[in-house]
């Protein structure tokens, strides 16, 4: 077993931290103020690397991989979980475009997506519960050259900064009998389509969330992805494979977020003539923070590692998103402790990253749903 | 293809100097444990280095005497965009001041081929001495610059060297090969992208010893050092504190006294 990051992705770290920190930074003032997407931050985060980690060579990406994309994520989000959510969002979209996805749709949708151009969205909630996909209500029906789509979805990151987006809806039943659903590239200028309300949220401010709305939306057949009836396969793969190591990174970005300010304020807050650093009692919540911290980012690396060795990680996957958030969120509310009053004040980077690490938590499924998933992996293997 | 030669030293991260201390008995820095980072300034060197390649196809080499160790941070160069890096590693190599280092540098610079121009960090931050960009240049035998904050050229081989003289600016005209040091204000150095990492991978990074580069044993290291570290202290920082009282005009004129006799203004 080997625990030792590769020459490569310590590099990538590296260089990722240094970006965040020149680039990233000086936008989450204005994010948290104004909610609004910094749009410029696409392009500069493509041609840094980071739209393309899981897209291959040939269609304009780097494939560094997942391990790398885990790294990628921790580090935009230790700076700004916003554009965290963003860009794992925007792998969302990547991923199953090319791996369901014609050579034509490759070739037309993921040069655009890897270079930043624009960000990409994976839209399957729907009002109708994210935790039960399958009573979605969206619908498309094939009409001569068109999948005619109706319904609409929520919560979808990236809505308004967006100019391609995977959705998925129902085409019909299965020999079963029951609800057969279908996935679908969609441009915004499709006609038909018109985007919702931009929701604003407690957390994640900057990032995009909102509404997509279908009325008779027409979709060209060639937009269908993957095979007809193939589209919760699709979405739930997304969702485990790239979703929640997606979230993970940013729980574990937090994590350390909160861990390096808490660190810095207790040595510098001195009472009693001395850094409160010092008192055994913040020197405890510092040292469950560091536990909370290196338990979530080892479960993510290991879970992204067997990614990128191609074995099946479903269960590490949620396992890693279940932690990691929790975590973050553990470690948010000790980072506002040890900053005492000053944890209200906007000033101080913890308030954010408690209310980022509450919004991360339903983020890619709750943890409620986490717990059954692993709960029933618990009584088949134990 | 024209070359540019680019120094670079890797040095203790300054972002965690704090953790850094003296061995008082040796004088030597203990470093173990700090991550080390290129020289902040020789980033500027590449970086207009790469706006030649970028520009006009320059091919950058980059050099640099260095412990091996240090190979990983040297690749962070070849991720920035350099074409290979010629690194000088031995033991005989250690304790160099400035000279034996110029020395050992010309000949990494030689050894790199003909260079149309040498980009160097006008200092390194962790030795701070400005020495060995002129010190090169001598052994090279070519012109040099130091504190440059400007390069800039319209067509690869006219090159206008702006250099900052603290009270004036000076810009030079000048073809042919030539030893820059630049400071910070010269560029904004390019961060590395993935692309960038993943491309270093498979780019040269050559190691030599003091004996492939045919140095003379007696120039290098501790024995070619003129310059020895004969003793370290914290320079002690005493406040005077004393306030003066009175009219404010009379007061203003004794502070500007005072400040006089003191030698600061
Ligand atoms: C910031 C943000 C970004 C998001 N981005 C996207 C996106 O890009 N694309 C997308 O498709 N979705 C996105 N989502 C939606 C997210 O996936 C859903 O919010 C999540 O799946 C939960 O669905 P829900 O909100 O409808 O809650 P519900 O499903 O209504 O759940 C309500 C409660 O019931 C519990 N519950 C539900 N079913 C069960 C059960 N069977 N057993 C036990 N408890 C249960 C839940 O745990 C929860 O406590 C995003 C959400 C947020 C907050």
């Amino acid at each position: 077993m080997d625990f030792q990051l590769s020459e490569q992705h310590e590099m990538l770290r590296k260089a990722i931290r240094e970006f965040a920190e020149k680039e990233i930074a000086p936008l989450v003032e204005k994010m948290e103020e104004t909610g609004e997407f910094p749009l410029e931050i696409r392009q500069k985060m493509g041609a840094v690397g980071l739209c393309g980690l899981v897209t291959s060579p040939e269609y304009g990406g780097n494939g560094m991989g997942f391990l790398a994309r885990a790294i990628g994520i921790e580090e935009v989000s230790r700076v700004c979980a916003g554009l965290g959510i963003a860009l794992q969002v925007h792998h969302m979209c990547c991923w199953p475009l090319e791996t369901w996805g014609t050579e034509e749709q490759k070739k037309k949708y993921l040069p655009r997506l890897a270079s930043g151009e624009t960000f990409g969205v994976c839209s399957i909630t729907e009002p109708s519960g994210g935790s039960d996909p399958m009573g979605m209500q969206t619908e498309a029906r094939l009409e001569g050259d068109y999948w005619i789509v109706n319904g609409r979805k929520c919560f979808a990151t990236n809505s308004h900064v967006s100019d391609i987006m995977i959705i998925v809806a129902k085409t019909g039943t299965d020999p079963k009998g029951r609800p057969a659903f279908s996935a679908f590239i969609v441009e915004p200028d499709f006609e038909g389509f018109s985007l919702g309300r931009e929701e604003k949220k407690m957390g994640f401010k900057g990032a995009s969330s909102g509404e997509l709305v279908f009325n008779d939306c027409k979709v060209p057949k060639e937009n269908l992805l993957g095979k007809e009836g193939e589209g919760l396969k699709i979405a739930l793969a997304t969702v485990n494979r790239v979703g929640r190591p997606g979230m993970a990174s940013i729980g574990v970005g937090i994590c350390y977020a909160s861990l390096e300010e808490a660190s810095k304020f207790a040595k510098e807050r001195v009472l009693g003539g001395k850094p409160i650093a010092n008192l055994q009692a913040i020197q405890f919540m510092l040292a469950d923070m560091f536990a909370l911290a290196e338990a979530a980012r080892i479960l993510n690396y290991r879970a992204n590692w067997m990614m990128d060795q191609g074995m099946n990680c479903d269960t590490e996957m949620t396992l890693a998103k279940y932690v990691a958030t929790e975590n973050a969120f553990q470690c948010a509310r000790l980072a506002c402790e040890i900053h005492g009053g000053y944890s209200c004040i906007s000033e101080y980077a913890v308030q954010r990253f408690l209310r980022d690490a509450w919004v991360a938590i339903p983020s890619g499924g709750t943890s409620q749903i986490a717990k059954i998933v692993l709960g029933r992996h618990v009584t088949k293997n134990f | 293809m024209p070359q540019a030669v680019v120094c670079v030293k890797p040095i203790p991260d300054p972002k965690e100097w704090d953790r850094l201390s003296l061995d008082p008995e040796t004088g030597v820095l203990k470093r173990a444990g700090i991550s080390t980072v290129i020289n902040p300034l020789d980033k500027n060197a590449l970086e207009a280095a790469l706006q030649l390649k970028d520009r006009f196809g320059w091919t950058v080499t980059v050099v640099s005497m260095a412990p091996p160790d240090t190979q990983k941070t040297l690749r962070e160069a070849l991720a920035m965009g350099a074409d290979k890096v010629l690194m000088a590693s031995d033991r005989a190599l250690g304790g160099a001041a400035t000279l034996a280092t110029a020395y050992t540098l010309a000949a990494l610079v030689r050894k790199a081929g003909d260079a149309d121009m040498v980009f160097c960090g006008n200092m390194s931050l962790d030795g701070s001495t400005n020495q060995v960009v002129p010190q090169l240049a001598e052994f090279l035998g070519l012109p040099h610059a130091s504190h440059v904050v400007g390069v800039e050229t319209e067509d690869g081989s006219t090159f206008r060297v702006t250099v900052d003289l603290k009270d004036a600016l000076l810009t030079l005209q000048h073809s042919g090969p030539m030893v820059l040091g630049l400071t910070k204000e010269a560029n904004d150095p390019r961060l590395v992208s993935v692309m960038g990492i993943i491309s270093a991978q498979s780019k040269p990074l050559e190691v030599f010893s003091a004996q492939d580069l045919d140095l003379d044993p007696e120039k290098i290291g501790q024995k070619g050092s003129p310059t020895i570290v004969s003793g370290l202290f914290m320079p002690e920082i005493k406040r005077r504190r004393e306030i003066l009282s009175g009219e404010p005009e009379e007061v203003v004129d004794r502070l500007i006294d005072g400040l006089r006799e003191m030698g600061v203004l």
